[in-house]
C-alpha cells in the first residue's frame, strides 16, 4: 500500500473516532423527565454546550452525549435569550429539589407553577412554551433562591404581561401580587386491607376523607381490600377533598416489594413534594418469634412482606422518604428501625399492639394541617400526640414514638457495644436483667423492652445504651407505661428454632422464602451476643 | 366479671359478662370470612372457626402463629368477652389436637 493511502485511512479512521458524527462514534443518548408537575417547553442543555433539547407535554427530552455522566442546565426562554433555572447531574426524573436543594426547591417549584399563573397547585402540565421573561437576573433562579436573595420578574404569559415576587424574607413566592403554593408534604399510604382488616381500612378511609387538605398537602393511598381489587385515593389539590380516583384493574399484591416500590416511584415522580413520607398500614410484626417478621400480608396472594423485602423496596425505589410510620403492631423494634434508617429522616411506630383502629387520621392531619411549616421530626410528633389523644382515656396500653435517622443510629452503635461486652462471665447478670424486663405482650416472650433491659445492668455500655434511648432530642415517646423507652429487642429467654433465621446475614431459606435474611443481623453484634448467650 | 352460667351461642350474644370458655375450633389467623365481625381489640386479632359459636375472634393472635398455624385444629381456653357487643376470647390456654 502507497504511503499516502495509509496517509488517508488513518485521516479517516481519525476522522470517524471523534465523535463528529451519528452510529459507532461512541454517543449515547440520554432520557430524561423533569416533573414539577409535567414542564413542557422547558430548555434542557448539556452543560456549557449548545446540545439542548426541549421538554414535551410530559416533561420528557432526549439528548445524544459521550458520556451519562453530564450535568444538564435547565432555562426558560426570554425575550433576547435564556434564563437559567438551575443545573443538576443526570438522572431519569430531575425535579426542582435537585436543581435548588430540599428547601429552595419548594421555591423554585413556585416559580415554575408562578409562570403559568397556577397559584394553587392545581395544573398538571406546566407550559412553558407561550411564557417569555422579560427581566433578567444577574445568576440563575435557584442561585438566588438559595443565596436568599428578593427578586421580581416581569414575564409574559399568553402574551399577558404578568409579574413574579420572590420575598426572601417571607420565603413567599407571588404572581400579579397573588401568593403560590406548592406541595410541602406527599403522604403515601400503603393501606393493605386484603386480610381481616378490611373494616378498618374502611374507617380510616372516612377518617381521610372528613378532612379538607390544602393544596401544600397531597395525600394519595393505594387500598387493597378482601372483597375487591381495592383502588387509589387521592386528595385533590382544588375541592381539597379526599376520594377514590381509579379502581385497580387487577389484584395487587401487597406483599410483594415490587408493588410497593412500584407505588412510591409512581407517585413521588408525579407529585414531587418537600417532603415525602411513607406510612405502612397493614398487620406488623417486628420481630416477635417464631411468626413472620412482615409488614403486610395479602391473604388473597398468600405473600408477605417481610423486613428484607420492605429494605429492599424503599431501597430500589431510589426515593429518599422523609418519614416512614407504621400503623401496625410491634413495629417499634431496632431491628425493623435498623433496617430503615438510612432511607429516611424520621420513622414512626409502636412496639405493643395497636388496637384494630389504629392511628385517627382526622387527628394526625388535623395537626399537620395547622402547621404548615412542620418538619419530619415535627409530623411525626404530631402522630405520636394524636395517638396519645385517641387512645389515653381507653383501657388500652399503648405506646408510640417517633425517632430520628441519627438516634436510631447512636442506639444500634450502642447496642454493638453493650453485645461486645458480653462474655460468659455475664451470663447471670444478663439472664437477670432479661427475665426481670418488660416483654412485650402476645410476642411469647420473644421482645423485650430495650431500654428496660439496659437500665437492669450494672455496666457502662448499659447506662450508656439507656441514655441513648432517653434522649428527649431524637426521640419522642408517649405511653401509659412505666419504665419502657418505646424500642424493643428480640430477646427470648431460650434459643427457638427460627433462632438461625433471626442470625441470618446472607440469603437463606426461611419462613418460605429463599432469599430471607435480617439486615439489623448484618450490622449489629446483637445477634452474636444472643449465639454465644444462649451456649453459656 | 365472671359469670357461672352455662354458655350457649344464644346468651353468648346477649350476656355482658366474662366468661371462662373451652371449645375446639379452627384457627383462621388473619385469613377471616368477612361475616366474622372483628372486635378490633388488637390490629393482631385472630379468629376461629367453631361449631359452638360460628367464627369467633380471639384477642391477639392467641399465643399461635397467625400464618403457620393458620388452618390447624386447637383447643382453646379462655375468658369470654364483648366490645362493643362484638363477642371474642381472651385466651389463656391452647392445645393443639392431635
Amino acid at each position: 500500500m502507497p504511503f499516502y493511502a495509509v496517509i488517508v485511512l488513518l485521516a479517516i479512521f481519525t476522522l470517524f473516532s471523534c465523535g463528529g458524527g451519528g452510529g459507532g462514534s461512541g454517543l449515547t443518548t440520554i432520557s430524561g423527565k423533569f416533573v414539577a408537575s409535567y414542564v413542557k417547553g422547558l430548555r434542557v442543555c448539556v452543560k456549557g454546550t449548545n446540545n439542548c433539547a426541549f421538554t414535551n407535554q410530559n416533561g420528557e427530552y432526549s439528548l445524544s452525549v459521550n458520556t451519562s455522566s453530564v450535568v444538564l442546565e435547565f432555562f426558560v426562554r426570554t425575550q433576547s435569550s435564556w434564563l437559567k433555572l438551575g443545573e443538576s447531574s443526570y438522572k431519569p426524573v430531575i425535579t426542582p429539589f435537585d436543581l435548588a436543594g430540599r428547601n429552595g426547591g419548594f421555591t423554585l417549584a413556585k416559580v415554575i407553577h408562578a409562570l403559568n399563573n397556577d397559584t394553587n397547585n392545581s395544573l398538571s402540565l406546566i407550559d412553558l412554551t407561550n411564557v417569555v421573561v422579560t427581566t433578567n437576573l444577574s445568576s440563575s433562579i435557584s442561585d438566588e433562591i438559595s443565596n436568599n436573595n428578593t427578586f421580581s420578574l416581569n414575564f409574559t404569559y399568553n402574551d399577558v404581561p404578568m409579574n413574579l415576587l420572590f420575598n426572601a424574607t417571607s420565603g413567599k413566592v407571588f404572581v400579579n401580587g397573588q401568593e403560590v403554593g406548592y406541595r410541602k408534604w406527599l403522604i403515601l399510604i400503603y393501606m393493605n386491607g386484603d386480610n381481616d382488616l378490611q373494616s378498618f381500612l374502611s374507617q380510616d378511609l372516612s377518617e381521610l376523607s372528613s378532612v379538607t387538605y390544602p393544596a401544600w398537602l397531597k395525600v394519595v393511598a393505594l387500598t387493597d381490600n378482601a372483597s375487591g381489587t381495592g383502588g387509589v385515593y387521592e386528595s385533590d389539590e382544588i375541592t381539597g377533598s379526599f376520594r377514590l380516583v381509579s379502581v385497580n384493574s387487577q389484584e395487587p399484591n401487597m406483599g410483594n416489594y415490587q408493588t410497593l416500590k412500584s407505588f412510591i416511584q409512581t407517585y413521588t415522580l408525579r407529585y414531587p413534594a418537600q417532603y415525602t413520607a411513607l406510612i405502612m398500614w397493614n398487620h406488623g410484626d417486628g420481630w416477635r418469634s417464631p411468626r413472620t417478621r412482615m409488614a403486610s400480608f395479602d391473604s388473597s396472594q398468600n405473600d408477605y412482606l417481610f423486613t428484607y423485602e420492605l429494605k429492599k423496596a424503599i431501597e430500589e425505589s431510589g426515593v429518599n422518604l422523609d418519614l416512614i410510620g407504621f400503623d401496625e403492631c410491634f413495629m417499634a423494634g431496632i431491628e425493623v428501625f435498623s433496617a430503615l434508617a438510612n432511607f429516611t429522616q424520621v420513622l414512626v411506630a409502636s412496639e405493643l399492639e395497636e388496637p384494630g383502629n389504629g392511628w385517627d387520621y382526622s387527628r394526625v392531619m388535623a395537626k399537620l394541617i395547622q402547621n404548615q411549616n412542620a418538619e419530619p421530626f415535627e409530623f411525626g410528633k404530631y402522630i405520636v400526640d394524636a395517638y396519645e389523644e385517641t387512645y389515653a382515656s381507653s383501657d388500652t396500653d399503648y405506646t408510640m414514638l417517633a425517632i430520628k435517622k441519627e438516634q436510631v443510629n447512636t442506639i444500634l452503635s450502642r447496642l454493638n457495644a453493650l453485645s461486645q461486652r458480653y462474655d460468659s462471665g455475664l451470663k447471670s447478670q444478663f439472664q437477670s436483667a432479661r427475665n426481670n424486663s418488660f416483654e412485650i405482650p402476645n410476642t411469647d416472650g420473644a421482645l423485650i423492652d430495650l431500654k428496660d433491659f439496659a437500665s437492669r445492668l450494672s455496666l457502662q455500655e448499659g447506662q450508656e445504651l439507656e441514655e441513648a434511648i432517653l434522649n428527649s432530642t431524637g426521640i419522642y415517646l408517649k405511653t401509659n407505661l412505666t419504665g419502657v423507652g418505646g424500642i424493643s429487642v428480640y430477646f427470648p429467654q431460650n434459643r427457638l428454632s427460627d433462632f438461625s433465621c433471626y442470625s441470618s446475614e446472607t440469603p437463606a431459606s426461611c419462613f418460605g422464602a429463599s432469599d430471607y435474611y435480617n439486615p439489623f443481623a448484618v450490622v449489629s453484634s446483637w445477634d452474636e451476643m444472643l449465639d454465644s448467650y444462649y451456649s453459656d | 366479671m365472671r359469670c357461672l352460667i352455662v354458655i350457649t351461642a344464644i346468651s353468648l350474644m346477649f350476656s355482658a359478662c366474662s366468661r371462662e370458655v373451652v371449645f375446639e375450633g379452627k384457627y383462621l389467623g388473619w385469613k377471616c370470612p368477612k361475616t366474622c365481625v372483628h372486635p378490633g381489640i388488637t390490629r393482631s386479632d385472630a379468629c376461629v372457626e367453631t361449631k359452638k359459636f360460628g367464627c369467633i375472634y380471639l384477642k391477639g393472635t392467641g399465643n399461635l402463629d397467625p400464618i403457620l398455624d393458620s388452618g390447624k385444629r386447637f383447643i382453646f381456653k379462655g375468658i369470654l368477652k364483648r366490645k362493643n357487643n362484638v363477642p371474642y376470647v381472651e385466651v389463656l390456654e391452647v392445645r393443639k389436637l392431635e
